[in-house]
């Protein structure tokens, strides 16, 4: 064929190639398969809590240091609001995060935000995260814009989409069914309140799960080696809030705002080691950056970070997660902030 | 009550890590990211050189792609539509100069200023009234341009040798080389040496310029010869950019960029294990031919890449560059070899070094410290360091012994002689990638087996075998396999997954599918056009592959950390 015919057809057989990719990727989306079936069925667990209260409640939102972090009973008890902790992984995007928060909270409710510090200077999806959503949370990846997209499937190694659309195969060979069908929700909740009512009779698949959550979605921690080592809880970068942050937190506050909801700031826990330095010029200007930046949206720190640090015998498994008296003390130290605040 | 035992079961067979949570989570980290890409543990490939090729805008970037081609290109469209060849040359000059100031700004005074001195010199050499004076001349600038290139290039690994030979107290010189230093001013010696010949103005100032900067073979050759290019600049059809051209030039680029992202940059990762692994203590043999193997497809792929994206390029501005790769290790000889590598540097050597020192015309003796001499040189062009000397000098040897089987009149069968050429290219490429002699030394001894051939540990092989593990990017793959039941069980005690997914199974696979492309398939051009009255015929075929690598090239762009093309380093 001569050059201009040359170029039609390329650009048609171009365009089906393009076409071709977009429908792999299409074909592994929503394809729930194990591992991805511990943080699904937590979100299961997470969201039948949360249409189950009724009246004024305190959401808690994070990464896993919030899951790990809060006593909600306690809160509950101090505060009269219902509460439900709705955190689960720092890698989740914090626009993920916050679209957990809308679609439960009402007007009169309060936010608690337990981010974890490197949340502020994330400015791309995980692959992790990325993996996560496109296998169970699919409507997420639909509900961004385009540019937000393109990052999010830049962030997607094509060896998991792979994988996915083998899976997606599987289930039309009917091999899908023998060891990779995940619980449905209806079967998740059920194993869930069997559990709290002491009648599930069955294993815990995993030392964190959606079994190992209480009735506001707090962690139960059980026995497990604990974390001894070094952290500097990412306040010696020198990282700019990045942009997706300023963005997404900007949209939240202002959603917010518009429902009368009220959103308070938290600082995570920290254990006393020897990497973590608050006086240190550098830990001094991230806190700073946080904190002006925060403030910029009016939305208020509950403490300072100095009160959060705790001692290490504190900690659960890894530097972020605090054992059951680590968060209670730290609920603790945050309650006269919240009582004061609130209405 | 329904749970999933099976899960729980395979859970603890196949992922025993899980058990012990310390380890999956790491040292103080929360944040669980079990599939860790395998790029993140890429090792930077670096050289003696100290240009900083990494910011440069390299062809297969986005913003080259994206902004920098599609502007530059519908700018030169809409010039040469309206305006004078003058302007459309001006208007690449400038595209050029900005493509190669982008990454270090500084260096364009020195290509500038090269361009400068050696019009001068040229036009200089013009106006002799003496072919004496002229051939001085000539030498001045020859002098002035190695020199330059000397103090940049050299002058660093001059100093260091001497101080660790006699054990002076200096301090080697350390510059920032220019990019494209050493292309620059070969193409430019080679204009001086024809304006010589000529005695002829052969370009106006912007012509010449243009000729020295054109973007697609500025920083990685090819070097052209001013009569491969000038009277295309000149010809009343410059401009006048012809469907074939654009049409040839993007089956060219995209292939070159298929060749780059999705063959060099995924065998880049073995090879630099291999070699970083080595330089820190003793490795299998198999670890090191894989290594080995991987750089030799690595450095193929990476330089035939770049020859045929600037091939394409030049295409889609109306100019034709020269070829300077045709599939090298098809050859069955080193002197075919190096017929087929690097086609426009051979030349220069040949008709600039070889030829004025005799060539073949003073006895075999002579042709043979002839050899050594240029290839030497030319081992030294590649980089300031003992490995590149040693392994031109190598090459000199081998070519010299290549004459001398040549002229016994003795036949090899074709096959073997592939076979003996490739393995000599490949052993010697160990100096060319090591970052010193004793490296190389050592590189040798490890693919002599000196420290085991499959193991380290004195394991046997199928122990080995059975140890392997799959790597982190590939387990949700082997899993997703493995759970819907679809791999045949154990073969010999070994599991074919974690086999094949095993850095060794992925290496030894992506080395032989690089190297059936290599031995196997046709050259592009040949194989997706016929010429027909002059003009290309394109085959079905070629917009099928093109549209194919596209595909794949967005298949990969999530997880794919590219490095510069290997050859920007000189």
């Amino acid at each position: 064929m001569n050059a201009q015919r040359f170029l039609i057809y390329l650009a048609l057989s171009a365009l089906t190639g393009i076409a071709a990719v977009f429908v792999w990727f299409v074909t592994h989306l929503g394809m729930p398969w194990w591992p991805h079936h511990l943080n699904r069925e937590a979100r299961i667990a997470k969201h039948y809590i949360a249409e189950s209260v009724e009246g004024p409640t305190i959401w808690i939102q994070g990464g896993s240091s919030a899951w790990f972090g809060f006593n909600s009973e306690l809160i509950q008890r101090e505060t009269g609001y219902n509460v439900v902790n709705l955190a689960f992984n720092v890698n989740m995007p914090t626009e993920f995060c916050f679209d957990e928060i809308r679609r439960f909270a009402k007007a009169g409710d309060t936010v608690i935000l337990g981010l974890e510090n490197s949340m502020y200077f994330r400015d791309n999806y995980s692959s992790y995260a990325a993996d996560e959503i496109a296998i169970w949370a699919s409507e997420f990846f639909w509900s961004l814009s385009i540019p937000r997209k393109a990052r999010f499937l830049q962030s997607l190694p094509w060896q998991k989409v792979l994988a996915g659309s083998l899976v997606r195969i599987g289930v039309l060979t009917g091999d899908f069914d023998k060891q990779l069908k995940p619980l449905s929700k209806a079967e998740v909740i059920k194993n869930l309140t069997d559990h709290w009512e002491g009648k599930y009779a069955g294993e815990i698949p995993a030392y964190y799960n959606y079994l190992t959550m209480n009735r506001h979605g707090d962690f139960i921690q059980t026995d497990h080696e604990h974390w001894r080592g070094e952290h500097d809880y990412n306040l010696m970068g020198q990282s700019p809030i990045s942009e997706m942050a300023k963005r997404d937190l900007k949209e939240f506050a202002s959603w917010a705002q518009a429902n009368s909801i009220a959103v308070f700031m938290a600082w995570l826990p920290m254990a006393k080691n020897p990497a973590l330095d608050l006086s240190h010029p550098k830990a001094q200007a991230t806190i700073k950056r946080i904190t002006d930046f925060s403030s910029s949206l009016g939305l208020e720190f509950l403490g300072n970070p100095a009160e959060y640090v705790m001692d290490i015998e504190l900690f659960y498994d890894t530097s972020h997660h605090t054992t059951a008296e680590g968060a209670r003390q730290r609920t603790e130290r945050l309650l006269p902030h919240l009582k004061a605040r609130l209405p | 009550m329904q749970h999933r035992k099976e899960i729980n079961g395979i859970n603890s067979v196949l992922t025993p890590v899980s058990a012990n949570p310390i380890k999956r989570h790491g040292k103080g980290c929360p944040y669980f990211h079990p599939l860790r890409s395998l790029t993140d543990t890429r090792i930077a490939y670096s050289t003696a050189a100290t240009s900083q090729p990494s910011v440069s805008m390299l062809f297969f970037s986005p913003i080259f792609i994206f902004a920098f081609l599609p502007i530059v290109w519908a700018g030169f469209l809409l010039i040469s539509a309206k305006g004078s060849s003058r302007a459309s040359i001006a208007w690449l000059l400038l595209s050029s100069w900005v493509f190669y100031a982008w990454a270090h700004p500084s260096h364009l005074f020195w290509l500038l200023g090269s361009i400068a001195a050696n019009y001068l010199c040229s036009t200089a050499i013009v106006r002799s009234n003496t072919l004496k004076s002229a051939r001085r001349l000539l030498i001045v600038g020859i002098v002035a341009n190695l020199c330059l290139l000397g103090v940049f290039k050299y002058s660093g690994f001059t100093v260091g040798s001497l101080v660790s030979v006699f054990g002076l107290s200096l301090t080697p010189p350390s510059f920032l080389l220019p990019l494209a230093i050493s292309f620059f001013t070969f193409q430019q010696i080679s204009y001086l040496v024809t304006t010589l010949r000529s005695r002829q103005l052969i370009a106006k100032p912007h012509e010449y310029a243009l000729y020295v900067s054109f973007f697609p073979q500025l920083i990685a050759g090819p070097i052209v010869q001013p009569g491969e290019m000038i009277p295309q600049l000149q010809s009343p059809m410059f401009g006048k950019v012809r469907i074939d051209d654009i049409a040839l030039g993007i089956v060219l680029f995209t292939i070159g960029l298929g060749k780059k992202i999705l063959l060099a940059d995924n065998l880049a990762p073995v090879a630099d294990a291999a070699f970083q692994q080595s330089s820190q203590g003793p490795i299998s043999s198999l670890t090191a031919w894989t290594g080995l193997l991987a750089f030799s497809l690595q450095i193929y792929f990476d330089f035939s890449a770049y020859s045929e994206m600037a091939l394409g390029l030049g295409r889609l501005f109306g100019i034709r560059l020269p070829e300077n790769f045709a599939s090298p290790y098809r050859a069955t000889s080193i002197i075919d070899f190096w017929r087929h590598w690097h086609i426009t540097l051979s030349s220069f050597f040949k008709n600039f070094l070889y030829i004025p020192l005799g060539g073949n015309r003073q006895g075999w003796v002579k042709t043979y410290i002839n050899l050594l001499i240029v290839m030497t040189i030319a081992g030294l062009w590649h980089g300031a360091n003992w490995t590149f000397l040693l392994w031109g000098g190598i090459h000199g040897i081998l070519l010299a012994i290549n004459h001398a089987w040549k002229r016994t009149g003795l036949k090899t069968p074709p096959e073997l002689a592939w076979l003996a050429t490739f393995l000599a290219v490949t052993l010697c490429w160990t100096l060319f990638r090591s970052q010193s002699l004793a490296e190389a030394l050592a590189y040798f001894k490890y693919l002599s087996g000196e420290h085991g051939w499959i193991s380290m540990g004195g394991e046997s092989a199928i122990a080995y075998l059975k140890s392997l593990e799959p790597v982190e990017i590939w387990k949700p793959v082997h899993y997703a396999i493995h759970f819907l039941g679809w791999y045949p069980g154990l073969i010999g005690g070994i599991h074919p997954g974690h086999l094949i997914f095993s850095e060794l199974g992925l290496s030894v696979l992506q080395i032989a599918f690089a190297g059936i492309i290599v031995t196997l398939f046709p050259r592009p051009l040949s194989w997706l056009t016929t010429p027909e009255n002059g003009r290309p015929v394109f085959k079905r075929k070629a917009a099928v592959l093109v549209s194919i690598i596209i595909a794949l090239i967005i298949i990969q762009s999530g997880s794919f950390q590219s490095s510069p093309f290997i050859y920007f380093r000189f």
